[in-house]
């Protein structure tokens, strides 16, 4: 079943943003598929960042930042009223660049969103962290190995915690930040192999400065620069007929060609 | 009774305001001025405390100049440990329990306070340690009695012991698992 | 139509309000201590400058021996491996002079053993701020420059000794400011010049030492705070 066929879950609208009168984002339409993998590409200071930022309410507020357009989870505006900021990050789940360990074992790790929510049902609980590592690939039957430190695991199985952390609230869409940025090439494919595994259940949105990893991993692919979504579509087609020159140019590395 | 009150509620007083100061506050603004220059007088002088309490017009209450010269001295200093306690977390911490819904008062209370808290009750237990030991000078200055000091010359070597007693469990609290 | 974020309703209003009780609680401190100094100021006499300055040399006496010592052991103390050294300062930090006056006043001459003394807490604010200092030292450059065929000394001079200058200096000033605290407690309990038997007999008097004291209580951790920030 392609995921064409199921209505997309986080849907972005004619999204702008400004911050101290600059534009940052302009204009932006993307949907996050109910299943699979869509890929937002761009150079730096395109709005990536502030985009991400946006679709789980942590960009700062101020003063100076004004936004226009709509984003809409399962068809609710994320920003109003009615919303509450918890539940938002719980659907709308956001892994990192760096893996960071909270202090305590493999299994408090994963349980901490669930008992923010204080979620009273012990076996309940065991069952979601059961069902996040298997996802992740961390789970194993031998209890004691689950009440192992965080802080025991290599880099790549950290970053797999990490994301484990966030599936245990059972998000509708994954924000993924340049999951893969620090890890060695064996720790990378490992991350890759758990991205598909996620993304057959939900929707991910992956930012990635690695474009081989883009094409590999996404089913669609956003091409932004300077806040504009200048291309986007299934990822085959973008990478292999680029319609646009521009996006052909940043594919083949001649994007920032000369001083900026 | 006021000063029981003092010699009691500057410990969470003080620990309380360090976490304002030091988590709830942003880095640029009055407040957070102001819990610098809170934290800045950390290391005055006991003497300078003594001087104040009687200025204040303590002088006739021995009691009451303990009290005020205690908390005057130990409310900075634990001010000061709290910043220095929670510096030492990974920032990341309380950006990544938020992105899980916790509340910055959450995050900091179930991940980050646990996290600083062998650190903190090191440095806290110094803390008080040092201001016990320095109630004596004060006393002296605050209300005038150095016979007071030359009678009890005990209390020199039992502010030493109290610095070192301190000092041993403290390294002993903050040594990792 | 563009518009800011929204506001979010504050679910932690609760202990927020009670930190920050906390919080102005404590400003108490420093109002408390200029307030109580003010009051002492007018009520003094005069003819303290010359026992002032007593104290003043002193502590910088007590410098000349204590930052050489402290800077020599500041690299020492660079990594977590030496918890003893490490520890021993700590304590010499927290020691209150009160100890180290009531013992040196039972000898003859105290004069010179009793700077010596301030030194010892000095010492430590030297040893452990300069350590802090020296771990800030940019490895990564150094490794790259050294790479690139830099001697050592040069690069401590031209790049190493620049970044950390400012909180070395940090820490000798914090140093100091602690030997001038400690110096007038000293003076005023062994009884030796003007300013011992004012401080201790008449303290309502000693309002220009109140000054002193609280010049250096506000002023160094202000001025430390922005060097240590270079």
């Amino acid at each position: 079943m392609s995921q064409r066929q199921l209505t997309p879950r986080l849907v972005v609208r004619a999204l702008s943003l400004r911050v101290a009168d600059a534009p940052v984002l302009q204009g932006v339409h993307l949907e996050v598929p109910a299943r699979g993998v869509l890929a937002v590409i761009g150079p730096a200071g395109s709005g990536k960042t502030a985009l991400l930022r946006l679709l789980n309410r942590t960009l700062a507020r101020g003063p100076t930042v004004q936004v226009e357009g709509q984003i809409l989870l399962d068809g609710d505006d994320l920003y109003s009223e009615r919303q509450r900021l918890r539940r938002v990050r719980q659907r709308v789940g956001h892994v990192f660049p760096d893996p960071v360990p909270f202090p305590g074992t493999i299994a408090d790790n994963v349980a901490y969103g669930l008992a923010l929510d204080r979620v009273a049902d012990r076996t309940q609980r065991d069952l979601k962290i059961e069902r996040a590592l298997k996802t992740v690939g961390l789970w194993t039957r031998d209890r004691a190995e689950l009440m192992r430190p965080a802080d025991d695991l290599s880099r790549g199985d950290l970053q797999l915690l990490c994301i484990a952390r966030t599936l245990a609230l059972d998000p509708v869409v994954l924000l993924l930040e340049n999951v893969t940025r620090s890890l060695d090439p064996v720790a990378t494919r490992r991350v890759e192999r758990c991205i598909r595994a996620v993304a057959e259940h939900r929707g991910v949105l992956m930012l990635t400065h690695d474009l081989a990893q883009a094409a590999r991993l996404s089913d669609e692919v956003v091409y932004l620069e300077d806040g504009r979504v200048i291309e986007q579509g299934a990822t085959a087609q973008v990478f292999t007929h680029p319609r646009l020159q521009q996006t052909e140019d940043f594919l083949a590395g001649r994007t920032g060609e000369g001083l900026a | 009774m006021i000063e029981v009150l003092l010699l009691l509620l500057s410990v969470p007083i003080g620990l309380g305001a360090g976490l304002y100061f030091a988590a709830l506050v942003p880095e640029d603004g009055l407040r957070h001025q102001a819990g610098v220059v809170v934290a800045g007088l950390s290391e005055a002088s006991p003497a300078l405390a003594g001087l104040a309490v009687l200025g204040v017009g303590l002088q006739g209450s021995q009691v009451g100049a303990l009290a005020c010269g205690w908390a005057l001295l130990l409310v900075p200093r634990l001010v000061r440990s709290v910043e220095r306690a929670l510096a030492e977390v990974d920032p990341g911490l309380q950006a990544r329990a938020e992105a899980l819904g916790a509340t910055p008062w959450e995050a900091l209370r179930t991940l980050v306070l646990p996290a600083a808290a062998p650190r903190l009750t090191g440095l806290a237990v110094r803390d008080v340690a040092r201001t016990l030991g320095e109630l004596a000078p004060l006393l002296v200055i605050s209300a005038a009695g150095l016979a007071l000091l030359q009678t009890h010359a005990w209390v020199a070597g039992a502010a030493v012991a109290w610095v070192v007693a301190a000092n041993v469990l403290a390294t002993l609290l903050e040594a990792p698992r | 139509m563009a518009a800011p974020l929204p506001a979010l309703p504050d679910p932690d209003r609760l202990p927020r309000r009670i930190l920050g009780l906390c919080a102005a609680l404590s400003l108490a401190v420093p109002v408390l201590l200029v307030a109580g100094v003010l009051a002492v100021v007018p009520t003094s006499s005069g003819g303290l400058g010359p026992a002032l300055r007593g104290t003043l040399w002193g502590s910088l006496v007590a410098l000349a021996w204590a930052v050489p010592v402290g800077l020599l052991l500041a690299p020492l103390l660079n990594r977590a491996e030496r918890p003893v050294l490490r520890g021993l300062l700590r304590t010499l930090w927290d020691l209150p002079t009160v100890a180290i006056a009531v013992v040196v006043g039972r000898l003859q001459d105290p004069g010179t053993l009793a700077i010596g003394a301030i030194g010892l807490v000095v010492l430590p604010h030297v040893a452990l701020g300069a350590a802090r200092a020296l771990e800030r030292t940019p490895r990564g450059s150094f490794r790259a420059a050294t790479a690139l065929g830099m001697s050592r000394r040069r690069f401590a001079r031209r790049i190493g000794v620049p970044r950390v200058r400012g909180a070395m200096t940090a820490a000798i000033l914090s140093g100091w400011a602690r030997g001038v605290g400690e110096a007038v407690i000293t003076w005023s309990i062994l009884g030796s010049g003007a300013l011992s038997g004012q401080l201790v007999a008449r303290p309502q008097q000693s309002g220009q030492a109140a000054l002193v004291l609280l010049a250096v209580a506000l002023g160094v951790p202000l001025l430390t705070h922005r060097l240590a920030r270079t």
